[in-house]
């Protein structure tokens, strides 16, 4: 009787033990990719204007790695880069930029792998362009008119 | 107990007659020799026998399908793979090993061909648009690479159908997902010549509503796909987002949903990929009861810019499950969302 109870209760052991199967974090969320803390603006709250792929290279003039990024945008960004007309003051823009890794789960497919940088341009009487980038994310450089403009330019992706 | 004795010796006398009339002169001869619950066993075992050999005529035929017969134009390396390990159940050519060939294993046999046919024959696959063979050489890749084919209750009676670790190399060598950029170069993002669509013709077929307002919701991630050469982004409504941030998966809670936009990858000029054409939404919705027949989700796919549901009918659907079955235990969803919370 006592080897009967000792049995069911290894029997349930098991198979409770099968159902609880414990899945590793980074099977679960993109662990490489997450941001840290450290960004003046929550742009992972923020809608998504469009995305983009750099493929990189390997040839003759070296090798540059692929990235994907998301430019995401506050309210007043949206609204505009969706009308397609130009950012009012006020309008926030940040890009998350992400080293492109192969898709555990796809094999065809690449998803964000590791943070390059975070870019934010502020609209305003004069535009600002911050670059956050290392690990936490610190503010880099001041990443200047010429990396505002090319944010600027990103059309939104058109959906229905 | 009476009447199980009595009934016993009905089917004894039936046997005796059915074994005179197979000429089972011997075995009769032995069944009469013993004695008590020893003949009752013998009588059964030789009633199985007998049924046993009465299922082998029912045999459902695994003859070639209808339509035309087109194989894919595919290097020999790549063939040879694929009729070593797929054929068997995926093509018009069934090889069957002797233990498959008898009933009940045969219906079993007989059934899993005509389903595994019905999702992927490669007989046939030669008449389908270039796009397609394409798609379905990498869904079969993923699904051997995930270890979902060939399934593992085949592999346990044939185990050399296990495709080897330099096979599936050959077959990733030679779909080479990124070794070309997208054909379509042009000026790129978004066409706001469209007029504004913000609700599909109607629901998908299998019932699975059309939900709007998915462009709004908040990123769970992105991905760059070179077997299509398409641009996706998948968002996820507000319950879906809590579950990331509280940290609740893999088991998805009721009402999340998720939207997957696709859109072709097209060179912007400076060598940077962006979103060309829409091509389709696809959601998924978390409903346990409702869509209990398919792994508790709902899924859906709407089609162009005017949104067309996806599916002649609502059978459709096995597609979805069928490809999504390798990730059965992350909930049946492929995408590993970027982590929330730990940011500000």
């Amino acid at each position: 009787m006592r080897m009967r109870v000792v049995g069911c209760v290894v029997m349930l052991a098991m198979v409770c033990g099968c159902k609880g199967k414990k899945i590793a974090d980074a099977d679960l969320y993109n662990v490489q990719a997450a941001l840290t803390t450290g960004l003046p603006y929550p742009v992972l709250e923020w809608r998504a204007i469009t995305t983009a792929v750099n493929r990189g290279r390997e040839d003759g003039e070296g090798t540059a790695e692929a990235t994907m990024d998301t430019l995401f945008g506050n309210d007043a960004a949206v609204a505009a880069a969706r009308a397609g007309t130009a950012y009012p003051a006020g309008a926030v823009l940040g890009l998350v930029t992400w080293r492109e890794r192969e898709d555990p789960h796809w094999f065809g497919a690449r998803i964000p792998g590791a943070v390059v940088s975070v870019d934010f341009v502020v609209v305003g009487a004069t535009t600002v362009c911050r670059e956050f980038a290392g690990e936490p994310l610190r503010e880099v450089t001041n990443c200047g008119a010429k990396r505002a403009a090319e944010m600027e330019g990103m059309k939104a992706a058109w959906t229905p | 107990m009476r009447g199980l004795f009595a009934s016993s010796q009905r089917v004894r006398d039936g046997w005796r007659i059915g074994l005179r009339a197979c000429g089972g002169e011997e075995l009769r001869d032995s069944l009469v020799g013993m004695t008590g619950a020893r003949r009752t066993l013998g009588v059964m075992a030789v009633g199985a026998a007998v049924v046993g050999l009465v299922a082998q005529a029912i045999r459902p035929s695994l003859g070639r399908p209808e339509g035309p017969r087109v194989e894919m134009a595919v290097p020999p390396q790549v063939r040879e793979i694929l009729v070593r390990r797929c054929y068997a159940c995926h093509s018009d050519e069934p090889r069957l090993v002797w233990w498959d060939e008898a009933a009940p294993m045969y219906w079993v046999v007989a059934s899993d061909v005509q389903r595994a046919r019905a999702a992927v024959n490669y007989s046939e696959m030669g008449t389908k648009p270039l796009a397609t063979q394409r798609a379905v050489l990498f869904e079969s890749v993923n699904q051997i690479e995930l270890g979902a084919m060939p399934l593992r209750i085949y592999l346990l009676g044939h185990p050399d159908a296990e495709v080897t670790a330099e096979e599936l190399a050959t077959l990733k060598k030679y779909l080479a997902p990124f070794a070309t950029g997208p054909a379509s170069a042009g000026a790129g993002a978004s066409e706001s010549a469209h007029e504004d669509v913000t609700e599909a013709a109607g629901p998908s077929p299998n019932g699975v509503p059309f939900l709007p307002g998915f462009a709004n919701w908040r990123v769970i991630s992105t991905t760059d796909r070179g077997d299509d050469h398409t641009l996706r982004m998948i968002t996820g409504n507000e319950i879906a987002m809590r579950a990331i941030a509280a940290h609740q998966l893999p088991s998805w809670p009721e009402g999340a949903a998720f939207a997957k936009s696709t859109w072709q990858a097209v060179d912007d000029g400076h060598g940077r990929l962006v979103p060309g054409k829409f091509l389709q939404v696809e959601f998924m919705e978390k409903h346990r009861v409702q869509y209990a027949g398919t792994g508790g989700w709902g899924f859906a796919r709407f089609v162009g810019a005017d949104l067309k549901p996806y599916g002649k009918d609502a059978h459709f659907e096995n597609e979805c499950l069928g490809c999504h079955e390798p990730v059965r235990d992350n909930d049946y969803v492929f995408t590993l969302p970027l982590p929330r919370g730990s940011e500000r």
